[in-house]
């Protein structure tokens, strides 16, 4: 029987393939329907269509017995963090550094998971000061503090609660 | 068997790990460094994780970033690599506290071996012969006590050093104050501890390791020795397997007591006894590499077995596949380190662009490298661009091989040792085998390098 053994919405910094839509990485799939050695393609249409409808960048299927494994994987995508009813910009723009002059990007000083515990420190819209805490990444059970670098106003949030954070990630964008 | 592995390291060994994975089926997580990038091995990993700025301390080296890595990925256990944490005590003490798998020995027997005071101790009540030696000296009257039971010439080491670092030659009474207070405050700069013991030192003796690999369920194997008596300045430059001259029967009583030295304290996975031999054959432990080496390839090709493969067997509690007398010892084989160092310009390491790079092949070849068109060498970590290995039916053809193999390696954007490596290949005194620790030092002018 098949399990889903990881399932998590994530930001993915590296593309693979270079499609642009969906793009499957597999295993070889027989072609034998209802076989519980090989997975259907009725499993599979259901699979990339389940990855595709959601927010979903990586699915991994794995099969105990044969260990073959399946991996569903979206190219590259931002997730914009928008609590407010004010609309953030564009996709392209939340994936880019700071590429205008007085903007900032707040970078990941560690590994770990994104403040999963207490509620978000500041929202796109907040001001804060040079120094204050606007994020926590918690590092094996540590909460670490991550401070603004300067004075000034949130204006995009880049990762999501619980998100799995790599050292250098973007975090947040921050306007003088 | 595990499902998702976790690699603490990078360039050739990360790579060689990921291989590894990917023909058993696990899912290889790779931390690198901003530097590392555009490495090969990111490319190749399932997966990758940023852990830190380029310089080693605090990327490679940072155990808080590696080990959140590991929880963020759900690794299931951790490859060390060679290098780096693979022989850090903390690091394996915490990821036994954390419950994830050390793919290397336990900490315990880890600190036994690591420390070569204790190793030299517990090797002798384990019935390997020593060279005469000391215990930890902490000042010159102990040191001046001691060389009466040493003799000349002798060695200077660091008791905290390691991978040739730390090591200083002392040839007669009147060097020795002079070389014992130098030899202190470098290793308190290099490694905060000044503890240095002395070891008497062999004019002429082949460096002969024996290739141990234990399982957890008290079985022990070896996989016969490698020769590394090729080195400059106490690093491996070639090394090569069987060793030439060496008696079968040595190879045999070397291997088995270095396996029951290595179940005598509680040692686990792969790990390598250095041993020097002498003239007269006659052979003594030095130190115990408690890791997967660099020229672990050697051993590989001509046992036809897949160490890494064989490591995280153990690690996930399977018993050895094989018994001492199904392991059979086929080929010769060499490895040549290539390395990112000026040989005309004493070896002065170098970092640059690749601008062109083709590996060799055909029969009898491998090459273990990260190394691609357009990479750019970062300046943090050691200049080890490509290994070399080559295997033939006889030593002959291998150092054939090696030349062939050689001639058509292209790396081309920075110097690299191929030039040097050509012509070390071609000394009469290589071919004949008689190659010993000193033998590249001494023939420096004939090797086309500045001696010393």
């Amino acid at each position: 029987m098949y399990y889903l053994q990881s399932f998590y919405a994530e930001k993915e910094e590296k593309v693979t393939g270079n499609s642009h839509s969906s793009s499957i990485i597999t295993t070889p799939v027989g072609e034998r329907q209802a076989d519980t050695e090989s997975i259907s393609l009725e499993q599979l249409q259901f699979l990339v269509h389940l990855v595709d409808q959601s927010d979903i960048v990586e699915l991994e299927v794995t099969q105990n017995d044969t260990r073959t494994r399946l991996v569903l994987r979206k190219p590259h995508q931002s997730i914009s963090h928008v609590p407010s009813a004010e609309s953030s910009s564009p996709p392209e723009k939340a994936s880019s550094h700071d590429t205008e002059p007085g903007r900032s990007t707040i970078l990941a000083p560690c590994v770990g998971f994104f403040q999963s515990w207490s509620k978000p420190l500041v929202a796109v819209g907040d001001t804060v000061r040079g120094g204050q805490h606007v994020a926590v990444i918690r590092s094996l059970g540590i909460p670490n503090e991550v401070e603004a670098p300067m004075t000034g106003r949130i204006v995009e949030i880049l990762v999501q609660d619980g998100q799995p954070i790599e050292y250098g990630q973007p975090l947040m964008v921050i306007e003088e | 068997m595990f499902r998702t592995i976790l690699i603490a390291n990078r360039g050739e060994i990360a790579l060689r790990v990921i291989r590894a994975c990917r023909e058993m089926g696990i899912r290889s997580v790779l931390v690198y460094s901003e530097a590392d990038k555009k490495s090969l091995p990111v490319r190749m990993a399932d997966k990758s994780i940023c852990i830190g700025p380029g310089p080693g301390s605090k990327s490679y080296l940072y155990i808080p970033n590696i080990l959140s890595a590991a929880v963020v990925s759900r690794a299931d256990a951790i490859h060390p690599g060679y290098g780096f944490l693979s022989e850090n005590m903390n690091f394996v003490e915490t990821c036994e506290d954390l419950h994830i798998p050390f793919i290397g020995p336990p900490a315990s027997a880890m600190g036994i071996m690591g420390d070569k005071v204790s190793a030299r101790l517990a090797m002798a009540q384990a019935g390997l012969p020593l060279l005469p030696g000391t215990s930890v000296l902490h000042s010159l009257a102990e040191g001046l006590e001691a060389v009466r039971e040493v003799g000349f010439p002798l060695m200077l080491k660091a008791v905290a050093g390691g991978g040739g670092r730390g090591i200083r030659l002392v040839k007669g009474p009147e060097e020795f104050e002079h070389a014992f207070l130098l030899a202190q405050n470098e290793a308190r700069e290099a490694f905060r501890d000044d503890g240095i013991y002395l070891e008497r030192y062999l004019e002429r003796a082949r460096h002969v390791e024996i290739q141990v690999l234990l399982d957890h369920h008290g079985n022990g194997i070896h996989l016969g020795e490698r020769n590394c008596s090729c080195q400059r300045r106490n690093q491996k430059v070639l090394e090569e397997a069987p060793s030439p001259h060496l008696p079968v029967e040595l190879r045999q009583e070397m291997g088995t007591r270095a396996v029951q030295a290595a179940l005598a304290v509680g040692y686990r996975n792969a790990g390598t006894m250095e041993f020097l031999v002498d003239e007269q054959n006659r052979y003594y432990f030095m130190e115990m590499n408690t890791r997967l080496q660099v020229e672990h390839p050697v051993t590989e090709q001509v046992t036809t077995l897949d160490l890494v493969k064989e490591q995280i067997r153990v690690a996930s509690g399977e018993p050895l596949s094989l018994r001492q007398q199904d392991v059979h010892f086929l080929y010769h084989a060499i490895e040549c380190r290539i390395t990112a160092e000026d040989a005309q310009a004493n070896f002065r390491p170098q970092t640059g662009t690749v601008t062109q790079y083709m590996a060799p092949g055909g029969p009898g070849v491998r090459v273990d490298s990260h190394l691609y068109t357009g990479y750019e060498v970062p300046p943090y970590y050691d200049s080890l661009l490509a290994k070399l290995i080559v295997w033939g039916k006889t030593r002959e053809e291998a150092i054939i091989r090696a030349r062939r193999a050689l001639d058509e390696f292209v790396i081309e954007g920075l110097p690299t040792t191929i030039p040097f490596l050509r012509r070390l290949l071609d000394h009469p005194a290589f071919v004949q085998g008689e190659t010993y620790t000193r033998f590249i030092q001494e023939e420096a002018a004939a090797l086309g390098i500045e001696s010393k």
